[in-house]
């Protein structure tokens, strides 16, 4: 298995805040990596960085075998890498179909001017637009939705719209951050399969940021543990639960403990 | 109006009845029939929908705030002016003109690039205070320049702006921006307003988006103002200063942000409004500003906020899929039980007797129009006694404005006119009235007067309230079905139960009575029917509106003499 994603020495400062320290990590691809941490770790941050929303302080990442540090974030996620966020971040106005549409257009080749004068080609990237994105839309069982507004669909409805958006952008890293927050455990375990069939279907490599350690432990085929943004456990899912740097990580000493 | 669907959805329709009008304003001055001035206030709302519509893109679409909209317009204005007067005043002015209108909107798109640019990074109030010091750059600027006059202006500017030619620039306008808006960078546009660091994250460069959105408003600004230097023929710098720029956004916000229609709306209202509102004198201003808060209060949006008319949109031609065929592969079902809510629409309801019932659903056995008359609804009486009781509620609403534009003017326009024309303006305000009441009223309440009194809820399909937009456009609908109502009811109810009856007979079951609200298929008889009962409807209506207007013509001219005789 080749690395798809490789961090080399990755380092975030925010003012006198390391929030990623000399942070080390790879992604093999096709692989499901689940990263934890206690709140505050440095998660998020490091989504943020992968992605290009920060530029890292110091360090390089490599995807696919090319640099893309200091790339414009809409460069990054055309390269293939395609992100969910933690607090659902929907174009709440915009229609179902538009959502997916603009992650699905800006792999489209159209100038400007195509677009204001509405040229033949123009017509014919709008056609393939709605032709794909209704087909991905119904695949995941929103097609009676397509007209409503992204911001009136249910929890549940809009946190699998913004997956479906970032299918949209053909990627072939899928960031996930925090998909089962504010599920109960019945459903995050049936988020578990279906991201399980989404990973399959779409052939992907899905790193995963969750707090649901059930899902986590059956879903990941690796899992790396991160606190104060340094990496401080790593490997397979049984190794990490039994680890005691984690267990020190998530409950603290013995000797804290009142 | 209606049953013209084929017409309407024909390809054809819109550059034929496009071009119509490019011949009609063109022969218009010609004629005799309009004047000088209201050519002028024709052409003047043409060229405030140019501005209007291209201040939107960045104001409505891209949700940031720019107030120097005035100033790209100058620009336009003063290349144009200068080409015209300055440069080739020899020239032939049918070469000239476009040239020169397209020419000041180079200039100003050009203009727009630094600012687009400086937009990249500045946001909301920030980049509002860059605009309004670009604007205030260009006029002192224009102030200064001893070649075209400095503060005391461009004069002998020729007159070229006709009817035709602002009619031309003002639909180019419309439909460039329409196309862009409804394309790849439209979206994106539109992505940035709701979240730019998500749009970013999906991969749209808001760094080209930005620009174009910049590039072409203030590209059409400037063909606003070279419009507008040929119809005053005379610029100079203060009438492009923040008061401009103030009165384009005022029809920004009044017609709704992020809408074509709005711009129309907006631009021609705010022109027409101001020039009808002229007798009142410095208290004019006041109604303006006073509408904008009221606005403000309960429509931030404008009228038209994020809205727009059907006809309005570009239609995409795609073959439709075939309904039922399943994609081979589709979520396991556990996911599915877990986030697909059970739609309402294949549940049947039990309704006890006295309850409220969901107006009308959504089908996709019948499409368009027919879907609002052919539902059989189970109690159909309710609903036909709660329309009547609105069409009172519209026509009382009538009344008691006739009656107060009659007691403050002593003038109820369409009583001044031709009898024809009087009660044919009554019944359009009536119609127009009775639309709006039920669309404000679904939207805001789900119900209506006449309906809360027969205890029926108009729910959207997926049991949630209506959008005004959606609300607006059912209303629109149902009118026509209303008048149907009146006259094809009995007809239509016969014809369903015996649908119904046929069904139950050879099938074993009512497909009317499987899912509330299911739909009787479309025969051409009923289309037949349909015109039939309007045209009754219409003479029926007709003859009650003579009667009544002519009392009411009566007492209009009483009032007026009264008032006179004061």
């Amino acid at each position: 298995m080749s690395a798809l994603l490789e961090i080399r020495n990755l380092t975030r400062q925010f003012g006198g805040l390391r929030a990623i320290g000399d942070l080390s990590l790879s992604v093999n691809s096709g692989e499901i990596l689940g990263i934890i941490g206690p709140n505050g770790a440095g998660k998020t941050t490091l989504f943020n960085l992968l992605t290009g929303i920060y530029p890292p302080s110091y360090g390089d990442i490599l995807f696919d075998g090319r640099s893309i540090t200091g790339l414009q974030p809409s460069r990054i996620a055309r390269l293939g890498m395609a992100r969910t966020f933690q607090n659902i971040r929907l174009f709440r106005q915009l229609s179902v179909l538009e959502n997916v549409r603009i992650a699905y257009d800006s792999g489209l080749a159209c100038s400007p001017l195509d677009a204001m004068l509405r040229s033949p080609r123009a017509l014919l990237r709008e056609r393939e637009s709605v032709e794909a994105s209704m087909e991905l839309l119904e695949m995941f069982q929103l097609g009676s939705h397509v007209e409503d507004r992204a911001g009136d669909l249910s929890y549940g409805a809009q946190r699998r719209l913004e997956i479906v958006r970032a299918l949209a952008l053909k990627p072939t890293l899928l960031l996930l951050d925090e998909p089962a927050a504010g599920m109960n455990p019945s459903e995050a375990m049936q988020l578990t399969d279906f991201l399980r069939w989404v990973h399959d279907k779409f052939s992907l490599t899905i790193v995963l940021i969750e707090h649901h350690m059930q899902m986590v432990m059956a879903l990941c085929d690796r899992i790396e543990v991160i606190e104060f943004g340094v990496r401080i456990a790593g490997g397979k899912p049984e190794d990490v639960k039994a680890d005691p740097r984690v267990i020190e990580a998530y409950l603290g000493t013995e000797g804290e403990l009142p | 109006m209606i049953g013209m669907t084929a017409w309407t959805k024909s390809r054809y329709l819109p550059p034929v009845l496009l071009v119509a009008g490019l011949i009609v304003t063109a022969i218009l001055p010609d004629t005799g029939l309009v004047n000088d001035y209201l050519q002028f206030v024709i052409v003047s709302v043409a060229i405030n929908a140019i501005l209007c519509v291209s201040l939107n893109l960045v104001n409505g679409w891209m949700g940031e705030f720019s107030v120097g909209h005035a100033g790209f317009m100058a620009l336009g204005a003063y290349a144009s002016a200068i080409l015209t007067v300055k440069l080739f005043p020899a020239a032939p002015p049918a070469l000239l003109f476009p040239v020169a209108v397209l020419i000041g909107g180079c200039v100003a798109g050009l203009a727009g690039i630094p600012v687009g640019i400086l937009s990249f990074k500045t946001r909301g109030d920030y980049l509002a205070i860059i605009t309004l010091a670009f604007l205030m750059i260009v006029k002192s600027g224009l102030e200064n320049i001893p070649y075209t006059g400095g503060p005391r202006g461009l004069l002998g500017i020729p007159r070229l702006t006709t009817v035709a030619w602002a009619y031309f620039w003002c639909v180019f306008t419309f439909w460039v921006i329409r196309n862009l808006v409804y394309s790849k960078y439209g979206r994106g546009i539109a992505a940035i307003r709701e979240d730019e660091v998500a749009a970013e994250a999906m991969g749209v460069n808001t760094r080209t988006a930005k620009l174009v959105a910049f590039v072409t408003s203030s590209f059409f600004a400037g063909v606003a103002g070279a419009l507008f230097a040929h119809q005053l023929q005379f610029i100079n710098p203060s009438a492009f200063d923040i008061l401009k720029s103030t009165e384009i956004l005022v029809m920004v916000y009044l017609g709704g942000v992020a809408s074509l229609g709005g711009s129309l709306l907006g631009a021609g209202g705010v022109t027409i409004l101001t020039q009808c509102l002229q007798p009142l004198g410095t208290w004019r201003m006041v109604v303006l500003p006073a509408l904008l808060v009221l606005l403000m209060l309960f429509r931030p949006g404008g009228i038209m906020g994020y809205l727009d008319w059907n006809w309005l949109k570009p239609r995409l031609r795609i073959k439709p899929r075939s309904q039922h065929s399943k994609l081979q592969t589709t979520m396991p079902l556990s996911s599915l039980q877990r986030v697909t809510p059970t739609p309402s629409i294949s549940k049947p309801i039990n309704l006890p007797p006295g309850s409220l019932i969901p107006d009308q659903f959504e089908s996709d056995q019948v499409t368009g129009w027919r879907k609002y008359f052919l539902a059989a609804h189970p109690q159909a009486w309710r609903r036909f006694w709660a329309r009547l009781i609105d069409v009172g509620v519209a026509r009382f609403g009538v009344d008691f404005v006739a009656m107060i534009v009659l007691f403050t003017t002593g003038y109820w326009p369409p009583y001044e006119t031709h009898p024809f024309l009087a009660f044919t303006g009554t019944f359009v305000v009536w119609v127009v009235l009775l639309m709006l009441y039920e669309a404000i009223m679904l939207a805001s309440f789900g119900t209506t007067i006449g309906k809360l009194i027969f205890r029926i809820q108009v729910l959207h399909y997926d049991a949630s309230i209506l959008s005004f937009g959606k609300a607006f456009a059912r209303s629109n609908q149902v009118i026509g079905s209303g008048m149907f109502y009146l006259i094809g009811f009995p007809i239509l109810t016969f014809w369903t139960f015996y649908r119904g009856y046929k069904d139950l007979v050879t099938r074993g079951r009512s497909s009317w009575d499987a899912h509330i609200g299911s739909v009787v298929r479309c025969r051409p008889v009923f289309v037949l029917l349909y015109v039939f009962g309007v045209l009754l409807a219409v003479i029926s209506f007709a003859s009650c509106i003579i009667v009544l207007d002519n009392t009411k013509h009566e007492y209009s001219r009483i009032i007026r003499n009264q008032i006179i005789g004061r």
